[in-house]
């Protein structure tokens, strides 16, 4: 099976601020809102191809670097400054509520994976993605990369740019079947990757998760 | 042998939990209708780091202990470059880098030593620690999609295997008891204060709880011990309905059932148990209990059982420890009691087990539900049954 992208996508803060008055996200953190933006421009690319049904079969995996430290953040200052634990904090601070509320979002009922893994979450996404489509477990699957983080966390993780990224994947025979444009080859993604070997900050062992993380350079070479 | 006939084979177990260190020790007290429970929470006894790892934390000791007990029972010393290695929690190391955390709040404590601790703040930063300690596995993955991220990270291992990736992969699943889980879950109004009694009428809420589950899984091309088990199916589905509280008619859970035993090429009939996720909540457990219900309806029931009252809920952990009961269910032909169970809720139409008992099993159903709708289940069989 070799996995095609076939769409797309990025949001930055300037894409999302129109949201913040909007009632849907008024609960939403900003991570949310980032790869529900992101999707969105994904998803109206192939409008014709993603409709409710497909979607509603399609997977959908995130990776965020260190996931949702923003809530996790405001949870425990919360906490800590009046002895309040804000429920939605909590409900936001755990690493899968950004999958939650896409697949609620845009009615995924299919396979739906979190993953944190610093620097390797992209290549890891991008696998479990491979491996989902191989058992046919889903015929598309989103792979997602997002990353927000306070001004607090930022020294500490190295972070410096936010942001969200999205590519639609399925296999080569799905693409030719549905007679969709071949965005990007397994072999190009396999250079991309080898060609950006990942370099470490000497202090945390973290780095720019959102400059290089494979799914977001891929997109935005793509869009 | 070929791709499409390999069968995924658990060779090794490994626990750490609040009822102690250690496989049988973990099987023997659940058989035996004790639970770990107290004041409302399931912790580990630990006494100090066992492994003089100070600055790793709880998190990294649970995953060790558990992880070398599993490796040991396979006849294995440490993982090889061709091996996977998946991990799967919901916090991590939290307890290290969220009190400091605090305390920088509180300017009792530097950006500096934020910045130390902060390391270990990224789930995969313990995967990290971890896999350099048991060898070079070159294939890694940190599941966090709450409380089923482990039985989808058994569910991803085995897909790895079958689809030719890995030869084997250690699948394991750790969690710690926090500030935030506890006073979050508090705050959702969920927690009980006495051990959970899943499906029960007057069933008060779920039992927080920490440890690790460890699991190795092998090709059957290249098991070197005897086989416990055979994973021999897996179903994925989310809910897309809310994003903490389940299906009200389990619409996901039945999918995820009806997808594994689909792919286990078994009928419902066929299934001898069900290893429920049961909590104790009680949207979870009618949710759940319609699901099973509507699943087997037209088939034999057979009996359910969650293991919740015992051990707890270990939210990123519980796939894996739960899966190491069901393995060991197959291995010792017994069925668990459901504990804390008196009068059984009418609502949910379930032949609930009663007690501990011996009895013929071939296929046991492995259900776990998480926040934002993320169903997983799988199907643990006999090992000759998948091999014949």
């Amino acid at each position: 099976m070799k996995m095609v992208v076939v769409a797309a996508a990025v949001s930055h803060d300037e894409d999302v601020k129109s949201y913040v008055t909007q009632a849907a996200f008024r609960k939403a953190s900003r991570k949310m809102t980032l790869c529900f933006d992101a999707m969105k421009k994904a998803v109206s690319s192939l409008a014709d191809i993603f409709t409710p049904e497909r979607l509603a079969a399609a997977g959908l995996i995130l990776n965020s670097g260190f996931g949702e430290i923003e809530a996790t953040g405001g949870f425990l200052k919360g906490l800590a400054e009046n002895g309040v634990a804000r429920p939605i904090f909590f409900q936001n601070s755990l690493h899968n509520s950004t999958t939650g509320f896409l697949a609620i979002q845009y009615g995924i009922q299919g396979p739906v994976f979190t993953v944190n893994h610093r620097t390797r979450g992209g290549d890891e996404v991008l696998d479990i993605s491979e491996t989902l489509l191989a058992d046919s477990l889903c015929e598309f699957c989103f792979a997602v990369t997002v990353e927000t983080v306070p001004p607090e966390f930022s020294g500490p993780t190295g972070v410096d740019r936010e942001g969200a990224a999205v590519l639609a994947l399925c296999s080569e025979a799905t693409a030719a079947k549905y007679g969709l444009k071949v965005l990007i080859t397994p072999d190009d993604v396999l250079k991309e990757s080898a060609h950006h070997p990942r370099i470490e900050l000497p202090l945390t062992g973290l780095k720019s998760l959102f400059r290089y993380d494979l799914i977001t350079r891929l997109a935005d070479r793509l869009t | 042998m070929s791709l499409a006939t390999r069968s995924v084979c658990v060779t090794g177990l490994g626990v750490v939990s609040c009822l102690g260190i250690g496989v049988n020790r973990f099987w023997d007290r659940v058989e035996r209708g004790e639970s770990g429970i107290v004041e409302g929470l399931g912790a580990v006894q630990l006494d100090g780091p066992q492994l003089g790892s100070e600055t790793e934390g709880r998190a990294f000791e649970f995953s060790m202990l558990a992880a070398k007990e599993a490796l040991t029972q396979a006849g294995l010393s440490r993982l090889d470059p061709d091996d996977g290695f998946i991990l799967a929690t919901t916090t991590g190391q939290i307890d290290i880098w969220a009190t400091e955390f605090v305390e920088f709040l509180r300017q009792k404590s530097s950006q500096e030593d934020l910045e130390v601790v902060f390391r270990h703040q990224s789930l995969g930063a313990l995967l990290d620690t971890i896999a350099s300690h048991i060898g070079q596995p070159s294939k890694t993955a940190l599941i966090s999609s709450a409380c089923s991220a482990a039985t989808q990270a058994l569910a991803l291992g085995s897909m790895w295997i079958r689809q030719g990736k890995v030869k084997r992969c250690l699948v394991g699943g750790v969690e710690v008891l926090s500030s935030l889980t506890v006073e979050g879950f508090k705050s959702l109004q969920l927690l009980s204060s006495e051990p959970a009694r899943p499906f029960d009428s007057s069933r008060k809420g779920i039992n927080l709880s920490e440890g690790a589950g460890f699991l190795v899984l092998e090709a059957s091309d290249v098991v070197k011990q005897k086989s416990l088990a055979i994973i021999s199916g897996s179903g994925l589905t989310t809910d897309a309905f809310h994003m903490t509280g389940p299906h009200p008619e389990g619409e996901g859970c039945f999918q995820a059932m009806a997808q594994a035993v689909r792919s286990s090429h078994l009928s419902p009939n066929e299934i001898s148990w069900v290893h429920a996720h049961g909590t104790g909540s009680d949207l979870n457990d009618l949710s759940e209990g319609r699901a099973i219900a509507r699943f087997f309806d037209g088939a034999t029931l057979p009996p359910v059982t969650s293991t919740k009252y015992n051990h707890g809920h270990a939210l990123g952990a519980s796939g894996t420890l739960e899966a190491v009961l069901c393995v060991e269910a197959l291995r010792r032909q017994t069925v668990l009691k459901s504990g804390g169970l008196e009068h059984q809720d009418p609502r949910i139409p379930l032949v609930v087990a009663r007690e501990s008992a011996p009895r013929a099993i071939r296929h046991i159903l492995k259900n776990t539900l998480g926040f934002g709708g993320i169903n997983a289940a799988l199907v643990f069989s006999q090992p000759a049954e998948a091999l014949s």
